[in-house]
């Protein structure tokens, strides 16, 4: 008889799991403005270590500049899948200046430790401001794909 | 421009933070403004006087309007909290204040309370009221003696005019 | 475009022979008009320049009255001078740069000098979601969504930067302020970057779009069902269940409404400012 309650409530367990799955009814915080130290981000380059699917989004685990605070064009250090991976943000959710772009998520396009971008191919439109910003840029902008 | 709260206060910038909360500040005034109307003289404390007194302005202009209009005829209903009074605001007030523009009350210090505490008190009226009223008129007697002494003077000066002409 | 095309003939013929007047009488050729008429090549299509229609029969009084929500002073302490002098540069500007009459839910396309690349623009189409500031550093914020990114453009109205505001489609919403468009469904911010002018009246009201917006499930960036953002186009009922519809009425200061020190009338000034920039435009 307990088997079968037992049973009973697991059946009922996995139900409500999978309904979970589709509706998402629990609450996650959003994602932070500007990029620290633990923001998501979203990995907008087509390389595979940024695709395949995991079960933890990417996160920001170090930022190289002066306060800690990532903004475009900022190199920051990625725990991607278990492995540390360097990338370059490419657009935040924080307001910028006037005039420049906001974006709806935090993305950032891997590099390689030589600053060669890890994908071929850029899907999301790029802030025209990282054409002017020191630093070398120009292999990231030439897999851009659109500009605002 | 940035200035103490005092200093906002004394501008009308902002209003003051009185009773239990915003809400509870609301409820007071408008029964501080209902006596008002009623009684056309009330005495107060000076921080709620002064507070009061920009409503009971306002509220004369929106009477201005006429009970026809529904914006005036909500803000009499929110704020006099017994409807008897909302035929008076606009068959009596209204009318009284038709010439001005701005200007219906009046508002003088008292002496602080030492009854309950030692607050500064004051009185607020509207203008035109069958009171007494509140600051003395002044008096013109010829017969005092700085009046009279004025006068010999005034004749004086008036003779040597007269004889040096 | 059939009349379209019917006026351009008309008009190129009118300047073929306004040319042969002009050779005939004074032997002399202007060369703009020369560079006016189309060529007389008839299998070379020719884009007709952008129609603008000036319907006589409008007198200048039936026209709606417009002015733009920046030249109202904000309530504040400060020397209406200040305003008087912005307003001057903003009137210059606006002889310069066509601003079109828009609200938050009308469409635009902006384009603007990119510093960043040599002899570039940046066209900009999207939904206007909020309009901010008052006086020279008014701004108005674009949305759109561009390969399923959403990408907001928040721009200064007098920047100089700023070469042409061209008004998509002129439209109304049943809120001043859009914002909630971040936490909709993608659909209600996507604009087609190529999109076709709608012709818009220029007398009447405005157009109101009474759309209900379906939002995205719950964490928002903001709680749009509070009293406090009094938000009229979001479809809550489909997303939010009716005890939290009335739990977030627990939030409502319904005697703010009456508090007649939130009052500020601007019926007054806007009318004073409206035949002040119209006089200063006409000039």
């Amino acid at each position: 008889m307990a088997l079968f309650h037992a049973s009973r409530s697991l059946v009922g367990f996995l139900i409500e799991t999978s309904t979970n799955i589709q509706q998402r009814t629990f609450r996650v915080s959003s994602a932070a403005a500007a990029i620290q130290k633990m923001t998501r981000v979203r990995v907008v380059d087509n390389s595979s270590l940024g695709n395949t699917p995991y079960h933890k989004a990417p996160r920001v685990i170090h930022v190289y500049t002066k306060n800690g605070i990532g903004k475009v064009g900022d190199k920051v250090l990625l725990a991607i899948k278990g492995q540390k991976k360097k990338a370059v943000i490419v657009g935040h959710k924080m307001p910028g200046d006037r005039m420049t772009p906001r974006f709806d998520s935090n993305n950032v396009v891997l590099i390689e430790e030589n600053g060669n971008p890890t994908g071929t191919r850029i899907r999301v439109p790029i802030p025209t401001q990282l054409r002017s910003m020191d630093g070398d840029f120009s292999k990231v902008l030439a897999i851009a794909g659109a500009f605002v | 421009m940035r200035l103490t709260l005092q200093m906002l206060i004394s501008h009308g910038r902002v209003a003051r933070r009185m009773g239990l909360g915003p809400e509870s500040r609301i409820n007071m005034l408008r029964n501080i403004l209902t006596g008002l109307v009623r009684h056309e003289r009330i005495e107060t404390t000076l921080a709620r006087a002064d507070e009061v007194r920009f409503y009971a302005e306002k509220l004369i202009d929106y009477a201005k309007k006429g009970d026809t209009d529904e914006k005036a005829m909500k803000m009499a209903s929110f704020w006099l909290t017994e409807k008897d009074l909302v035929p008076k605001l606009f068959k009596v007030l209204a009318p009284r204040f038709e010439t001005q523009t701005n200007g219906y009350t009046r508002m003088a210090r008292l002496p602080n309370r030492t009854n309950l505490d030692r607050a500064k008190m004051a009185v607020l009226e509207y203008k035109g009221n069958p009171f007494p009223p509140l600051y003395p008129v002044k008096k013109e007697n010829e017969l005092t003696l700085i009046n009279q002494l004025l006068k010999g003077y005034r004749e004086d000066m008036a003779q040597q005019l007269a004889t040096k002409a | 475009m059939a009349a379209c095309c019917r006026n351009l003939h008309k008009c190129a013929h009118y300047l073929r022979s306004v040319r042969l007047q002009q050779i005939q009488n004074e032997r002399l050729l202007s060369t703009s008009s020369c560079r006016l008429a189309p060529s007389d090549k008839p299998g070379k299509f020719i884009p007709p320049s952008k129609p603008v229609i000036i319907d006589k029969a409008q007198s200048a009084t039936s026209q709606r009255k417009f002015l733009s929500p920046e030249f109202i002073p904000p309530r504040q302490r400060t020397d209406p001078l200040k305003f008087s002098m912005e307003r001057k540069d903003m009137i210059r500007r606006r002889k310069v740069l066509d601003i079109p009459e828009f609200y938050a839910g009308s469409i635009l396309a902006v384009t603007m000098t990119d510093p960043n690349a040599n002899g570039k623009v940046n066209r900009f189409v999207g939904i206007c979601i909020q309009r901010g500031g008052k006086g020279l550093g008014a701004t108005f914020v674009l949305r759109n969504i561009i390969d399923n990114q959403g990408v907001e453009i928040c721009y200064e109205l007098y920047n100089p930067r700023i070469q042409q505001v061209e008004l998509l489609k002129l439209e109304k919403r049943l809120d001043d302020n859009l914002l909630y468009l971040r936490d909709a469904l993608p659909e209600y911010s996507t604009v087609e970057p190529n999109m076709k002018p709608v012709p818009a009246p220029s007398t009447g009201e405005v157009p109101l779009n009474k759309m209900k917006v379906r939002m995205r499930p719950k964490p928002w960036s903001k709680r749009w069902e509070r009293p406090k953002y009094n938000v009229q186009g979001i479809a809550f009922e489909q997303i939010l269940s009716a005890e939290q519809l009335e739990h977030a009425q627990k939030w409502a200061q319904p005697w703010l409404q009456y508090d007649m020190l939130k009052e500020y009338d601007t019926s007054r000034i806007q009318e004073e400012i409206l035949t002040e920039v119209t006089r200063e435009m006409g000039q």
